[in-house]
């Protein structure tokens, strides 16, 4: 099946959605994730003559998409520091649509940044189990299947990179505050 | 007094699954640890922004994607292509002496000759016609011209601004040269709407960004911070303000222009008729087009991908054309109609290395800034991803090397994001390596 450009398009345009999404969850709101999807999509084309047809397309392409971006985790943090700056740009893209709040979006994002840099400090394999688990919402059976491990391991990563994940919560400036004005609102009469 | 915090009874109490009891002496001991409060605190806030990933999908350029991958598999099969050539070589010259040995001595067998197809051309052509414009306006519509002069509230065809309840309207520009003005005072967020004569084509557009379809018409809209243009040639320039105005590809048909090609059945080849609705951005055979733009595109043997993205990079549509083993040539002649090229995105590697070259000196100083900071620093190529608007300034650059001295990136980084190339006329993006060694 491999070089059947046809054919390749068509699970391209299918499955790429899929991709994104989870790439997206496991790296975080970088703009690395155009990057890695391609990255998948390439690996995909090299590797349909290796699709046997014995697991699900869908099934094949998660794992494949959670290898390539475990890899490209690995890569980045074998690295002193990745380059990366952004250059404004002038005209805005937003292509008008209406922004709820714009100081909330961003307080939000920078909420998310920031859980994403703690993910960072959680071995692999506790990150991934958390990702697929609270991000994606995948079920335990199903993330034990994938990953090849006993659905007891998969709870117990859980159970540990969320402990780990609240205690590092705890500490981290913007992180805590927000939980501290949360309770604070909840707190009020 | 601190303890490590009851972490799964608190994840089981915000769940909401601790008995009564369960619950009530929870909250005992929470109000008297502070350790506890906060573990609370952040389980809360980590189920807040769990429930915001999970309900946010990326915002994927798709286009890009689309390009990059196209221009990745276009290397793939090239250095497939190779491989299998130099495995024949090879093989070749193994079985050369044995098989010019057997030809020698083989009777002449007669040759059948195998009629090889001329490629034939597929072009696109992009048809520019009258416009008509149906704008709903937003907020309330102010001074208001047609032509020079106060429009007809008359819901009629040919020019009419109908203002109904003060919501919508409704423009049919159908003659050349017509103009709409509106007056400075006027407060509009247009969510337009328009249309090809006859229904071919719709686009929409959103409220700050207008819209403007190629054709032979001048549009002008005046506003209190923007004035945006469409000349005769197609061209759209933004004379003030900070509103932009984004191209929209006509019609699109993919079929043959003048000489067209016929099928052995005698129907022509390959015609495909679209509508693209609120598309700005094409991808042919991998390139990127935005615009009405006339371009040229060599596309590979077998299926010529097509796809047309809308202003957030979301795919409108998609189409593959297999083309057999016919070589796709995608000529600008076909759209030349069109007017002058606005952006096509290309730059040729003479264009790009001066820039480049000009910065040396300067790059040979973050390298020896680097050395001294790290007197055991290699040689090695640090590869510079640079991308460029239309108008040949780096939108972004992007460095990647492994154990590169975050100093020597630092210092490439400001170096680069000075450099100006001449205007590729749309986005561009390529690579370049810095090869770095001291002497």
């Amino acid at each position: 099946m491999a070089g059947d450009s046809g054919a390749f398009q068509e699970l391209f345009r299918q499955h790429r959605g899929d991709a994104a999404r989870i790439v997206h969850r496991m790296l975080g709101p970088t703009s690395e994730v155009e990057d890695v999807v391609q990255e998948v999509f390439l690996h995909v084309y090299r590797s349909l003559g290796s699709f046997r047809g014995d697991a699900r397309f869908s099934t094949w392409l998660y794992r494949l998409t959670v290898n390539v971006t475990r890899m490209h985790l690995r890569r980045k943090k074998s690295r002193p520091r990745f380059a990366d700056v952004e250059v404004p740009e002038t005209v805005a893209d937003d292509g008008g649509m209406p922004v709820a709040d714009p100081a909330e979006l961003a307080d939000q994002r920078a909420r998310v940044r920031a859980l994403y840099e703690l993910l960072e400090a959680l071995s692999e394999k506790k990150r991934e189990v958390l990702v697929m688990h609270d991000f994606e919402g995948m079920p335990a059976k199903d993330i034990g299947e994938l990953l090849e491990i006993p659905v007891l391991t998969v709870r117990t990563r859980l159970f540990y990179a969320r402990k780990e994940l609240y205690a590092a919560m705890r500490t981290h400036p913007l992180l805590a505050s927000a939980a501290l004005a949360i309770r604070e609102s909840e707190e009020a009469p | 007094m601190t303890h490590s915090p009851k972490t799964r009874a608190m994840s089981a109490y915000c769940d909401g699954l601790l008995s009564d009891t369960g619950s009530a002496l929870l909250e005992r001991h929470l109000a008297g640890c502070e350790t506890c409060q906060a573990e609370l605190s952040a389980i809360r806030e980590y189920a807040r922004l769990r429930e915001g990933i999970r309900a946010t999908e990326p915002a994927i350029d798709w286009s890009r994607v689309d390009a990059g991958l196209e221009a990745s598999l276009r290397a793939e099969r090239r250095q497939r292509a190779r491989m299998r050539a130099m495995r024949w070589g090879a093989g070749g010259a193994v079985f050369a002496a044995a098989a010019a040995a057997i030809i020698w001595f083989m009777p002449e067998a007669p040759r059948v000759a195998s009629r090889t197809e001329v490629p034939g051309a597929v072009r696109p052509t992009i048809e520019a016609v009258p416009v008509r414009l149906t704008a709903r306006l937003l907020e309330r519509v102010g001074d208001v011209q047609l032509n020079g002069r106060a429009p007809s509230t008359d819901p009629v065809d040919g020019g009419v601004w109908g203002t109904g309840d003060g919501s919508s309207a409704l423009l049919a520009l159908g003659e050349e040269g017509t103009t709409v003005r509106l007056g400075a005072a006027t407060r509009t967020r247009l969510d337009a709407h328009l249309a090809l004569e006859g229904g071919q084509l719709q686009v929409v557009a959103r409220s700050s960004t207008l819209v403007v379809l190629a054709a032979s018409h001048r549009i002008e809209i005046e506003r209190a911070t923007c004035v945006i243009e469409l000349d005769a040639t197609g061209a759209v320039r933004v004379l003030a303000g900070t509103e932009g105005a984004v191209r929209v590809d006509g019609e699109l048909v993919v079929g043959t222009a003048e000489g067209r090609v016929e099928e052995p059945g005698g129907e022509p080849a390959r015609r495909v008729d679209v509508t693209l609705d609120g598309a700005v951005r094409l991808v042919v055979g991998g390139r990127v087009v935005e615009g009405v733009s006339p371009y040229s595109v060599l596309a590979p043997r077998g299926a010529l991908r097509l796809a047309a993205f809308d202003a957030r990079g979301r795919e409108v549509w998609t189409h593959s054309i297999d083309a057999g083993d016919l070589d796709l040539d995608l000529r600008p002649s076909a759209v030349a109609a069109i007017g002058r090229p606005v952006i096509a995105g290309h730059l040729d590697p003479e264009e790009i290395e001066p820039i480049v070259r000009g910065s040396q000196r300067a790059l040979q100083h973050c390298y020896e800034q680097a050395l001294r900071a790290h007197p055991d620093l290699g040689g090695g190529t640090l590869r510079a991803r640079v991308s460029l608007d239309r108008e040949g300034a780096v939108r972004r650059v992007r460095l990647d090397r492994e154990q590169a001295p975050a100093v020597l990136e630092a210092c490439v980084m400001a170096e680069a994001v000075t450099w100006r190339f001449p205007a590729p006329g749309g986005p561009v993006s390529f690579e370049i390596p810095l090869r770095f060694r001291s002497r």
